[in-house]
C-alpha cells in the first residue's frame, strides 16, 4: 500500500462529520445570503495511469492506485467566492501545484480556474474549468524499447506536448499549456473549507515511434493527440478574509 | 478543527514525499533465488556498452574483462578515445578492443577541434580505424578543456562540427555516423549548448547521419532536455555516452533504478557505463567496473561486473 493510499484511508477515518461542525447552512452567511470569502487552500492530489495502455487515460483502472505511473502532488490555491453569482460564476481561484515533490527541475504547474457551485443540503457541488501552465512532471515521459534479434531497435516515446515557453527557466518551449475541467464537493464550515474531487487535464501528448535498422536507417512516425488525464484531490482551506 | 488542519498539512507533506527514490546498496548474496532474480532484472535493464580508457598498462585486464562480459551477452560496444598520439597507425589498445568483435564508438579527442585542417585529420582517423563506424566529435567541450590551454565556445565548436559533417557527407558518404559532443546532463549549461547547436544547424541535418549525445549521471536532472528532444530534435536519436555512480556498492541499484529512467526521459537507445576502469586521475575511480588492472589476472571486479558476468 502506498503512502498516498494509506494517507487517504487515514483521512477518511479521521475526517470529522462536518454537518456536526456547522452551526448554520454551510454555504450561507449569518444573514442567510450567499457566503463570500477568500480562502487559502492546500491539498494533496494523486494521479495514476498507464499511458501505453489503450484508453487507459480515459478509463480508470479497477485498481485505482495500481497502474503504471504514480504521482503524488501538493497544491496551494487562493480561492475567492463571490457574494453573488457573477455571469453565472460563483468564484475563481489561482493555484500552484508541485508534482513529484523530490524532482526539483520539473513538475511545477500554475493554474487559473473559474467555478460555479450549487448547494445540495450540507455540501456544495462545484464545477469548474481553467488553464494549467508550467513544466510538466518527468513522470509523463515514457519510452518502451524493443530490441530485435537482427539488430533493429524499435521504440515508442510518449511525452506531453511542450507547446509553451516558461520564461527564465530552461530552454525555449519546454513548458506545457492545457485546459482542464474539475468536479468536486465542498463544505465551508466556519473559517474552513474542505473539498474533495477530480480534475481532468486535457493534455496534448506526442506519440513518437522510431525504428533504427542495423544500417542506421532511421524511420519515425510522429503523432499527437489530446488525452484526458484525471487525478483525485483533497483540499483543506482557511478563510483569509 | 485546528488539530485536524495541522494534521492535514503534516499528512500532505509526508505523502507527497512518496515520490522519488534514493539508491541503497544491494546485497547480492542473499540466497540463490534472490540472486537469480536480481541477475535477470539487472541484465534486462543493463545497456551493453561501456567506456574504455585507452591505457596500454591495462590492456590484458581489459581483454579479459571485456571477453567475460561479451561471453555473458552483456557487452556489445565500447567507447574509446582517439587522441593525436595514436592516430597514424591506430592505437594498439583500440585495435585490441576492436579485435574482440565488439562495436567501437570512437571519441575524437577535444584537441582535434583546434586543428587547422580538420578535414585532413578526419581522413587520417578514418584510414587508421576502418573498423569504426561511429565517431563522436568532442566531449564536454566547454567544461573539461584545461583553462591553461586553448578553449572553445559552443559556437566555435559548431563551426568545426559542420565542417566535419560536410566533409564526411561529401568525401566519405555512408562511411560514418557522427555523434555530437556530449553535453552535461545536469543543469542548464548542457541543454543550452544543445539548443545552440540545434538552432545553428543541427536540427536541419540528416537524422540518419547524426546522433545526439548526452553525459547523464542523474536522470532527475535531465528535464531541461525534454523540450529540445520533443521539439527541434524530435527526429534525432539519443545516446547517453557516460553514466554511472562513483560507488561500487551502488552500481547495481543504479542500473536497476536509474537506467530505466534515462531511457524513459531521454529515449536513449544506449547508455554507456562510465567506465570499465578509470585511472587517469591517479587512483582507481569508484565508477570502475574493475580496479587494479595491473594485478591481472587477479584484478578487482565490482559486484555489478560479477553479476553481469554471471559469477555471483
Amino acid at each position: 500500500m502506498t503512502r498516498t493510499r494509506r494517507a487517504l484511508l487515514v483521512l477518511a477515518c479521521v475526517m470529522p462529520p462536518l454537518n456536526v461542525l456547522a452551526q448554520q447552512p454551510l454555504q450561507e452567511d449569518s444573514n442567510g445570503g450567499r457566503k463570500s470569502g477568500t480562502y487559502l487552500k492546500t491539498g494533496l492530489a494523486h494521479w495514476q495511469g498507464d499511458i501505453f495502455s489503450r484508453g487507459s487515460l480515459t478509463q480508470w483502472d479497477v485498481d485505482l492506485f495500481g497502474a503504471e505511473y504514480n504521482l503524488t502532488s501538493l497544491n496551494v490555491e487562493i480561492e475567492t467566492y463571490f457574494s453573488d453569482t457573477f455571469l453565472k460564476l460563483s468564484g475563481f481561484s489561482i493555484g500552484y501545484r508541485k508534482d513529484a515533490v523530490r524532482h526539483i527541475d520539473s513538475g511545477h504547474m500554475f493554474s487559473g480556474k473559474l467555478f460555479r457551485d450549487v448547494d445540495i443540503k450540507a455540501i456544495a457541488l462545484k464545477f469548474g474549468g481553467g488553464i494549467e501552465w508550467g513544466m510538466p512532471s518527468l513522470n509523463f515521459d515514457q519510452t518502451e524499447f524493443e530490441f530485435a534479434g537482427n539488430g533493429t531497435v524499435r521504440y515508442r516515446h510518449t511525452h506531453p506536448d511542450r507547446n509553451a515557453d516558461v520564461p527564465f527557466v530552461g530552454t525555449t518551449t519546454d513548458g506545457a499549456l492545457y485546459p482542464f475541467v474539475e468536479l468536486s464537493v465542498a463544505q465551508r464550515p466556519g473559517f474552513f473549507l474542505i473539498e474533495a474531487g477530480m480534475r481532468i487535464n486535457i493534455i496534448g501528448f506526442q506519440f513518437d515511434d522510431y525504428e533504427v535498422s542495423v544500417a542506421d536507417k532511421v524511420t519515425h512516425v510522429l503523432s499527437q493527440k489530446r488525452v484526458l488525464v484525471p487525478y483525485l484531490f483533497m483540499n483543506l482551506g482557511l478563510r483569509m478574509f | 478543527m485546528k488539530r485536524f488542519a495541522c494534521g492535514w498539512l503534516v499528512l500532505c507533506a509526508w505523502t507527497a514525499c512518496d515520490n522519488g527514490t534514493s539508491l541503497s546498496p544491494v546485497v547480492p548474496s542473499a540466497g540463490e533465488p534472490f540472486q537469480a532474480d536480481l541477475a535477470r532484472e539487472v541484465g534486462l535493464k543493463w545497456s551493453p556498452y561501456v567506456g574504455v580508457q585507452v591505457d596500454g598498462g591495462a590492456l590484458r585486464a581489459y581483454e579479459d574483462a571485456l571477453s567475460i562480459l561479451q561471453r555473458a551477452g552483456q557487452l556489445r560496444g565500447a567507447r574509446v578515445e582517439i587522441s593525436k598520439n595514436s592516430q597514424t597507425s591506430g592505437d594498439p589498445v583500440i585495435r585490441a578492443v576492436g579485435a574482440l568483435g565488439i562495436e567501437l564508438l570512437g571519441l575524437i579527442d577535444n584537441e582535434y577541434l583546434f586543428a587547422q585542417d580538420i578535414e585532413q585529420e578526419i581522413d587520417q582517423i578514418f584510414a587508421a580505424y576502418p573498423e569504426i563506424r561511429y565517431f563522436q566529435i568532442g566531449n564536454e567541450i566547454t567544461t573539461i578543456l584545461p583553462t591553461t590551454g586553448p578553449t572553445i565556445t559552443i559556437g566555435e565548436y559548431w563551426t568545426v562540427f559542420q565542417r566535419i559533417y560536410n566533409h564526411v557527407q561529401n568525401r566519405h558518404p555512408g562511411r560514418a555516423t557522427l555523434l555530437t559532443q556530449s553535453t552535461l546532463g545536469a543543469g542548464l549549461q548542457g541543454p543550452s549548448e544543445l539548443e545552440t547547436m540545434a538552432s545553428s544547424g543541427l536540427a536541419r541535418m540528416d537524422p540518419n547521419k547524426v546522433i545526439v549525445a548526452v553525459n547523464a549521471y542523474d536522470p532527475d536532472a535531465v528535464s531541461q532536455y525534454r523540450g529540445l528532444l520533443s521539439g527541434p530534435l524530435r527526429s534525432f536519436r539519443v545516446w547517453v555516452t557516460e553514466s554511472g555512480v562513483a560507488d561500487s556498492a551502488l552500481h547495481i541499484p543504479y542500473v536497476q533504478e536509474r537506467y530505466p529512467l534515462l531511457r524513459n526521459y531521454l529515449r536513449a537507445e544506449r547508455v554507456y557505463w562510465y567506465v570499465l576502469w578509470g585511472g587517469d586521475s591517479g587512483s582507481d575511480t569508484d565508477f570502475g567496473l574493475i580496479k587494479s588492472p595491473g594485478n591481472y589476472p587477479r584484478y578487482w571486479k565490482s559486484p555489478l561486473f560479477e553479476l553481469l558476468a554471471g559469477a555471483l
